[in-house]
C-alpha cells in the first residue's frame, strides 16, 4: 500500500515515513503543498497525510484541489489546531480523518488501516484466498495452518494481490502502490519478487494461487476458473 | 422590582418632580402671605381713614351729639367688611365710659387700649379676637381726639381681617386644588420626556447585550442624531472595533503559540514512539536522542523568547541602562557570528565600524545584532555576502545590515515584524526558526526608542538598518 505524506516539518514527516514503512507500506513525502498536489495527481495513493499549514498551498486547498481533480485517495488531515471549525471544515472539503497534533503514532495507524479497509470494502482484518491467510493486524501469513515468513516487500505485494483478489493486477499497477517513487521502472524487480512469494506460498501445494497472465499482470484466485 | 426605584428614569422623576412641588409650594405659601399682609394694610388704611374722618367731625363740631356724628358715619363703611365703631372717653374720671359706639356693637365694647401708650393723632393698631363680636379675628384702631382742654376721647374703629367666602379662602381652595394637578401632569410629562430621551440608552444596553467575548461582531445601531447619546453609541463602537481587533489578535497569538510549541511536541512524541515499536540498533537510539534533544532546545528557544516579549510588553522589566560602546559590542558578536558564515559558505564582512556609545543595555543590543546578522547569514544562499555597518550621525547610531539574499517580497514585507511570522519561501527551510527573531529585535529598538527600517527585493537581497538615538 502506498502512501503519500505532506508534511512541513522535516521531523515529523521523517518519523511519519520510518514507522510506516517499517510496517511495510511504501512511503512518499512531500514538504510543501503545490509539491503535495503534484505527487497526489501524478500516482494512486492508498492514503494521503495531509498536514494543514503548509507553504505555498494550505492543507485545506491542496485537499480541495484533488477532490474537485477528481483524485479519491482516502486523506488524513494533521492539524495542530484543535478548533472544532477547522475539523469540520476539513472534513467539508473532503478530507475523510484528520488527527490533531501531537498524536500517538499507533492511532494514525489504527486510523490509515480503517481508511485502507474501508475503500477497499473489507471488512475483516484477516484476508482469505483458499487456505491462505493473511492477517493485516500482526502480520501474519498461514497457509494450511502453517506459518510463513514473508520479508517487507514480500508481504507489502502479497497484501496487494490479496486485496485485489480475483482480479488482474498490471506490473504498473503493483509499482504504483507497492514501491514508493524512488523506484527504477526498468527494473525486473516485480518479476524478482512474484517468483519469491510463488517460492514460499505456492511451493509444495497441488493448488497454485498467484497466475501470470504474460504480458498483462499478475492475479491471486482461490480456484482454476477464468480471471 | 428594587431595579426600577434604581433606575435612573425612576430617580430623575422623583428628583424631579419633588424640586417642582418644592417650587410650586413655596410660591403658593408666598403668594397667600403676600396677599394676606395687603389685605390687613388695606384693612389698616381703611380703619385709619374712617377714624381721622371721625375725629374731623368731632372736632369740627364739638356740640354736636357723639352718636348722631356716629351714625352718619355708616355711611364710610369699609366696603363689603362691617365696621364696629366706639367712642370713649378718656382723661377724666372714669376712663374707658363708653360715650358713642355703633348699632352694630350692640352691647358689646371693644376692649381698651392702654391709655399711656395713647399721643394725639398718632392711631394705634391691635388684632383682637372676640368671637361674641366676630367668629374671626379683628383689626382694631385707636384713635385719640381732644376737645378743648379737658375734654378726651378715644376714637376705636374695628374690622375683621377674614370673613367667610373671603378671597384669600379661595385663593388657598384654589392652590390646594391646583397645585397637585400642576404636580400631576409635571410628572407624567416629565416622566414621558425621560422616557423619551432614555429610548436610546435602553436599546444600547439591549444592542450591548448581544455582544460577547465570543461574538464581537455586533455593532450598537447607530442613532441618527448628532447629539450626546450619538456619540455615546460611536464611542461604544469604536471601543467595541478595538476589543474585536485585539481579541482576534490574542486568538491568533495563542493559536500560534499552540502550533509552534505542538510541532516539536509531536515530533519527540512520535519519534519516541516509533523508536519503541521494537528493537534497535544503538545508532537508530543514538539519532533518536540527538533529535529529541535538538527539538527540546528549540522549545526552550521558543518559550524564552515568547516571555521575553511578554515580560517587556508588559513592562515588568526596568533595565538600568548604563553607556555602552556599539562598536565593541558589535565586534564581540561579529566574531562570533564568523564561524555560523564560514559553515554556510557566505561572506560575512564588516564594512564600517565608527565609534559610537549610546545608553543601553549591552545583552539586548547584542541580541539585536546577532538576529540581524543571523537573518542575513540564514536567507542568502552559499557564496553570497553579508555586510554589516555601524556609522554615527549627529543624533544616533545607524546599525545596518546588507545582505544578497533571497529577499523579502513586497506582499510579506508588512508581516516580517510580527510575531511568529515566516516568509513562505523560508518556512520549510533547515534550521528555519520560529519566526520570532525580528519581533525581539523591534522590540529592542523600541525599549531604546529606536527604530528599524527595512529595503528588500526578491532574489537581489535585503538591507535592515537600525537607528539608535544618541543621549548625553
Ligand atoms: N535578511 C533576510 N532576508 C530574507 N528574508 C528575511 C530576512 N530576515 C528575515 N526574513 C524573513 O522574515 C521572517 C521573519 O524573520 P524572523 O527573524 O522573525 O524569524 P526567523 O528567522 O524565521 O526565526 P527566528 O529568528 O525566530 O529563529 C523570516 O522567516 C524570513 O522569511
Ligand atoms: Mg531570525
Amino acid at each position: 500500500m502506498r502512501i503519500l505524506i505532506v508534511e512541513d516539518d522535516k521531523k515529523i514527516a521523517s518519523f511519519i515515513k520510518k514507522g510506516l514503512t517499517e510496517e511495510q507500506y511504501a512511503v512518499d513525502v512531500c514538504y510543501d503543498g503545490e509539491e503535495g498536489l503534484y505527487w497526489a495527481e501524478q500516482s494512486d495513493y492508498d492514503v494521503i497525510i495531509l498536514d494543514i499549514m503548509l507553504p505555498k498551498k494550505n492543507g485545506m486547498k491542496v485537499c480541495k484541489e484533488l477532490r474537485e481533480n477528481g483524485i479519491n485517495s482516502p486523506i488524513i488531515m494533521l492539524t495542530a489546531k484543535d478548533a472544532i471549525k477547522d475539523k469540520i471544515k476539513g472534513l467539508d472539503e473532503g478530507a475523510d480523518d484528520y488527527l490533531t497534533k501531537p498524536f500517538a503514532f499507533e492511532e494514525l495507524l489504527a486510523r490509515i488501516k480503517a481508511l485502507l479497509r474501508r475503500n477497499q470494502q473489507y471488512k475483516t482484518e484477516i484476508l482469505k484466498v483458499a487456505d491462505l491467510e493473511f492477517d493485516t493486524l500482526n502480520h501474519k501469513v498461514r497457509r494450511a495452518g502453517k506459518e510463513i515468513i514473508l520479508s517487507g516487500k514480500e508481504y507489502a505485494l502479497l497484501e496487494y494481490l490479496m486485496r485485489n483478489k480475483g482480479k488482474s493486477v498490471k506490473e504498473t499497477m503493483i509499482i504504483e502502490h507497492v514501491w514508493d517513487r524512488n523506484f527504477d521502472s526498468f527494473s525486473n524487480v516485480v518479476n524478482v519478487y512474484i517468483h519469491h512469494l510463488r517460492e514460499k506460498i505456492d511451493r509444495g501445494f497441488s493448488k497454485k494461487l498467484i497466475h501470470t497472465i504474460r504480458g498483462v499482470g499478475y492475479f491471486i484466485k482461490d480456484d482454476e476458473g477464468s480471471v | 422590582m428594587k431595579a426600577v426605584f434604581k433606575s435612573i428614569k425612576f430617580r430623575l422623576t422623583l428628583w424631579y418632580v419633588g424640586t417642582l412641588a418644592l417650587i410650586v409650594i413655596s410660591f403658593s405659601a408666598a403668594l397667600y402671605v403676600k396677599l394676606e399682609k395687603s389685605h390687613e394694610k388695606n384693612i389698616e388704611s381703611s380703619l385709619e381713614a374712617i377714624a381721622q374722618g371721625l375725629k374731623n367731625d368731632i372736632s369740627e363740631a364739638p356740640h354736636k351729639m357723639l352718636q348722631d356724628i356716629l351714625d352718619k358715619e355708616k355711611e364710610r363703611e369699609v366696603p363689603l367688611n362691617p365696621v364696629y365703631i366706639q367712642v370713649l372717653k378718656i382723661g377724666s374720671k372714669p376712663a374707658g365710659e363708653v360715650a358713642a359706639k355703633s348699632n352694630l356693637l350692640k352691647g358689646k365694647t371693644l376692649p381698651l387700649f392702654k391709655t399711656k401708650r395713647l399721643a394725639e393723632n398718632v392711631p394705634l393698631f391691635k388684632t383682637i379676637s372676640d368671637k361674641s363680636i366676630y367668629p374671626f379675628p379683628l383689626k382694631v384702631i385707636g384713635l385719640p381726639v381732644s376737645i378743648g382742654t379737658n375734654k378726651q376721647y378715644l376714637i376705636e374703629a374695628a374690622s375683621p381681617l377674614r370673613k367667610e367666602d373671603d378671597a384669600l379662602d379661595d385663593l388657598v381652595e384654589a392652590l390646594f386644588v391646583l397645585d397637585p394637578v400642576l404636580l400631576i401632569v409635571a410628572l407624567l410629562g416629565g416622566y414621558f420626556l425621560i422616557q423619551k430621551t432614555l429610548t436610546p440608552v435602553r436599546n444600547i444596553v439591549l444592542s450591548a447585550k448581544k455582544i460577547t467575548a465570543e461574538d464581537l461582531s455586533h455593532r450598537i445601531e447607530a442613532v441618527d442624531t448628532k447629539d450626546e447619546i450619538g456619540e455615546l453609541v460611536e464611542t461604544f463602537n469604536d471601543m467595541i472595533s478595538r476589543l474585536e481587533k485585539s481579541f482576534i489578535q490574542i486568538k491568533q497569538f495563542s493559536s500560534d503559540v499552540a502550533h509552534e510549541l505542538k510541532t516539536p511536541i509531536t515530533a519527540i512524541r512520535g519519534m519516541s514512539e516509533v523508536i519503541l515499536r521494537k528493537e534497535r540498533p544503538k545508532k537508530e537510539y543514538i539519532d533518536a536522542f540527538k533529535n529529541i534533544v535538538e527539538e527540546t532546545i528549540n522549545m526552550q528557544v521558543i518559550i524564552d523568547n515568547l516571555l521575553f516579549l511578554s515580560r517587556t510588553e508588559a513592562q515588568d522589566v526596568r533595565y538600568s541602562f548604563k553607556t555602552i560602546a556599539l562598536d565593541e559590542v558589535l565586534l564581540e558578536v561579529f566574531e562570533s557570528m564568523e564561524i555560523l558564515a564560514k559553515e554556510k559558505k557566505v561572506r560575512l564582512i564588516l564594512s564600517r565600524l565608527q565609534q559610537v556609545s549610546i545608553k543601553g543595555d549591552r545583552n539586548l543590543i547584542k541580541r539585536l545584532f546577532s538576529n540581524l546578522i543571523d537573518n542575513a547569514v540564514k536567507y542568502t544562499h552559499k557564496g553570497g555576502k553579508v555586510e554589516v555597518f555601524l556609522e554615527r550621525n549627529d543624533n544616533f547610531a545607524r546599525f545596518s545590515v546588507k545582505d544578497t539574499g533571497i529577499g523579502i517580497s513586497k506582499d510579506e514585507l508588512p508581516y516580517i515584524f510580527n510575531r511568529f511570522y515566516k516568509a513562505d519561501e523560508t518556512r520549510h527551510r533547515d534550521g528555519g526558526g520560529s519566526g520570532l527573531g525580528l519581533s525581539i529585535v523591534q522590540r529592542i529598538a523600541q525599549l531604546h526608542k529606536g527604530r528599524i527600517d527595512v529595503e528588500s527585493i526578491p532574489d537581489k537581497g535585503s538591507t535592515f538598518a537600525v537607528f539608535l538615538p544618541i543621549q548625553d
